[in-house]
């Protein structure tokens, strides 16, 4: 794909989100229902000097619309192999990191360390498709997850419907699928080889999860690698989209940024905490039901500023290397093990950042549904 | 002589057991209404087609005002 | 007067049902009229394309329901779109519709069934499976309900070629008591939403338009007015002033109150706030 079909192209919104005056600005705040012009008016530099009271209102609606809870889940990566070659991460093909994949009896073990510190709510995550880690290896690890953790979402290679529907059989609730960036010819650029260089196949994707049956479905793109607007832009219209036809599904939006990371990849368009801050508030704003996520890349700083302020969803005591939950007490995490994804910034355990939370007149939510009562999905009439 | 009944009432059919008779004694013109013969939606060409028969339930109905 | 006739489409801004582009965002009722020179008369002066008749029993004498199919022939810009009221359920509700088809040639029907004639509010059940069988059949289906954005979503996807919700209860004129969950249905809807009883003024036209709705469905207002056919224009000029309203971009509104963090907020981002 060389041009962004019209649903999704955000160029309309483009100038105005790079050069929007500060009257614009102050327009764009003054209403009551924000809407794309609005987000686009928001992400504009002129919006930095409005700042705190972007923060107070996205406090407002997220305490309106959320209340004081926040949602707590943790990743568990089950394999790093991957056939990718994403140039930003340090699983790529080419990369020399040392490969595993974790057995059926490991992915026991993490899942019930998991749940010896209040984790009921994981993200399974794998790298592109490999022989190793491929689709019976997926559903094989969602069933055990969905045997004991409540909720069990993925992070995993994109696939056909039918294939996102043995998941949802085997219990999985949802998928997260980043396009990374919305940016065609960068997209090309970042992506060396392999299946993910399809930015069209990406991009089909979470409509084919939720086609599938899988009910819920997380959005992002990796803030850095293009310019931030563009992807924000492109972003909230990929979503707005995907609700105004799976109109009984849940779509969330993360806002994963480049980190640090062995190997040494620097963002060409980095993103510095104000901005991030103020992209996250501006999405509150402008869907305001929407939930928003913020994982353990960020800085336990930042992550405290931003919990219950526009974020009401958050990642905690993460490990992203292969397992790691499973170690004896006392060994180091992940913090720049070469193995991991991504370096962990927030390296507090559970029960330091409920503390923090409560703290801050926030309560930490591990378990949002049951799904005691639930049909398996291919019973429910299909939206 | 055929008792039918019209529109819940009792009817005393002097014609031919034709609708258009039926109709004609009514003085309904047949171009302005539906008709409904023993629960069943009568549509054009069987209305020429049906007989009535002693007992027939026939439901004349029009247009009228309405929301 | 205004230099725009009052019936006039605006340019480029079809409104169309299913298939079918109609001349008028204002869709009129013909009960309760005083009689059929005043229904006339006011359907002319709405330049509505479209109005909604009920199915009665047949019969002479006084109290007899003037048969309307004579007298709206004579408008032929004006298409007919039988109601099903008197149905207490879906299948009552299909058989009329389909009798109503054999009678009119029309595709239009809209979907009514209320079985309290107190308040006379939509069963949402016995309306969702009459739809859906409707639908099928190839009619162009206009279901009346409550304004549940939910539901609006389900006819949608059932076929529906609109959705109408009710503003108020039928003849109540308490005006636009349900918009905010019009412009919820507005928002999730692909298909028209069409305000359908209970306004009252032209200015709750005007409104429904502006919030979004591609038309009104109007009788009581208007056949209950001192003067039906000068009602009829002035529901038709606030449904014209409404749509252009919404086509011209409404200022924001201004934002509701917002809570006030007593200590700043931004403290932990550096740099000047």
């Amino acid at each position: 794909m060389t041009r962004l079909p019209e649903w999704l192209d955000p160029t309309p919104w483009l100038e105005l989100a790079h050069t929007a005056t500060p009257a614009q600005v102050r327009q764009a705040l003054a209403g009551a229902e924000p809407g794309e012009r609005e987000l686009a008016a928001l992400l504009s530099p002129a919006a930095d000097a409005h700042l705190e009271e972007l923060a107070r209102r996205a406090l407002s609606l997220t305490r309106r619309h959320f209340g004081r809870t926040v949602s707590l889940y943790a990743p568990l990566y089950l394999s790093n192999y991957c056939s990718g070659g994403c140039l930003y991460c340090g699983f790529a093909a080419d990369r020399r990191t040392p490969r595993r994949r974790l057995e059926p009896a490991a992915v026991r073990q993490e899942l019930a360390a998991m749940r010896a510190w209040g984790c009921q709510d994981v993200l399974l995550l794998t790298g592109e498709r490999t022989a190793q880690a491929g689709l019976d290896y997926l559903a094989e690890c969602v069933g055990i997850a969905a045997a004991v953790m409540p909720s069990v979402q993925v992070e995993v290679f994109p696939m056909p419907a039918a294939d996102y529907r043995r998941l949802a059989d085997q219990g999985c609730t949802g998928v997260t699928i980043y396009q990374e960036t919305y940016d065609p010819a960068r997209y090309d650029h970042f992506h060396r080889w392999g299946p993910k260089k399809d930015f069209a196949a990406r991009l089909d994707a979470p409509a084919r999860a939720l086609a599938g049956g899988l009910r819920q479905v997380g959005l992002g793109a990796l803030l850095g690698l293009s310019d931030p607007a563009f992807d924000m832009l492109a972003l909230y219209r990929h979503l707005r989209h995907l609700r105004q036809r799976w109109w009984r599904a849940g779509v969330s939006l993360s806002f994963p940024r480049i980190r640090p990371q062995a190997g040494g990849f620097q963002a060409e368009f980095p993103v510095d905490d104000r901005f991030l801050a103020r992209i996250i508030w501006a999405f509150r704003l402008c869907l305001p039901d929407v939930p928003l996520v913020l994982s353990t890349r960020e800085s336990p700083a930042f992550r405290d500023g931003m919990a219950g302020v526009g974020i009401n969803r958050m990642s905690v005591n993460s490990r992203t290397t292969v397992g790691g939950y499973a170690v004896a007490e006392g060994a180091a995490i992940g913090t720049g093990d070469a193995a991991a994804q991504f370096e962990v910034s927030d390296g507090r355990d559970a029960a330091s950042f409920c503390a923090m939370l409560r703290a801050r007149a926030l309560e930490p939510v591990f378990k949002n549904a049951d799904a005691a009562y639930r049909e398996p999905v291919g019973a429910a009439a299909a939206s | 002589m055929l008792t039918l009944t019209v529109n819940g009432a009792p009817h005393e059919h002097r014609g031919d057991a034709t609708i258009a008779a039926l109709l004609a004694e009514l003085g309904a013109d047949p171009g302005r209404v539906a008709i409904m013969l023993n629960g069943r939606i009568l549509r054009g060409a069987d209305r020429d087609a049906v007989r009535l028969a002693a007992g027939d339930e026939v439901e004349v109905l029009v247009f009228a005002g309405g929301g | 007067m205004a230099a725009i006739p009052a019936n006039a489409p605006l340019p480029a801004d079809p409104f169309r049902l299913g298939d079918v582009e109609l001349p008028s965002r204002l869709i009129l009722g013909t009960g309760k009229f005083s009689g059929v020179e005043a229904m006339l008369a006011a359907i002319q002066a709405s330049g509505t394309g479209l109005v909604t008749v009920a199915l009665r029993r047949f019969s002479r004498g006084p109290g007899a329901a003037d048969d309307l199919l004579g007298p709206l022939a004579t408008l032929p810009n004006v298409r007919l779109m039988p109601n099903t009221s008197g149905a207490m359920n879906a299948r009552e509700a299909v058989r009329a519709a389909q009798l109503a088809r054999e009678l009119s040639g029309s595709r239009f029907v809209k979907v009514e069934i209320h079985p309290n004639p107190h308040h006379l509010l939509p069963d949402p059940l016995e309306t969702y499976a009459a739809a859906a069988e409707l639908a099928k059949d190839g009619f162009l289906v206009l279901p009346y309900i409550p304004a549940d954005p939910v539901l609006a979503r389900r006819l949608e996807d059932v076929g529906c070629a609109a959705v109408m919700p009710l503003g108020a209860p039928i003849g109540s004129g308490g005006g636009l008591t349900t918009r905010d969950m019009v412009r919820i249905m507005v928002r999730e809807c692909s298909i028209p939403v069409i305000v359908d009883a209970g306004l009252r003024a032209p200015s709750e036209a005007a409104l429904a338009l502006e919030l979004g709705c591609a038309a009104v469905l109007v009788n009581s207002a208007i056949a209950a007015a001192d003067e039906p056919a000068r009602m009829a224009q002035a529901f038709a000029l606030g449904v014209q002033a409404g749509r252009l309203a919404r086509r011209a971009g409404l200022m924001p509104q201004g934002a509701v109150g917002h809570a006030v963090a007593t200590s700043p907020l931004t403290s932990f981002l550096g740099g000047t706030a």
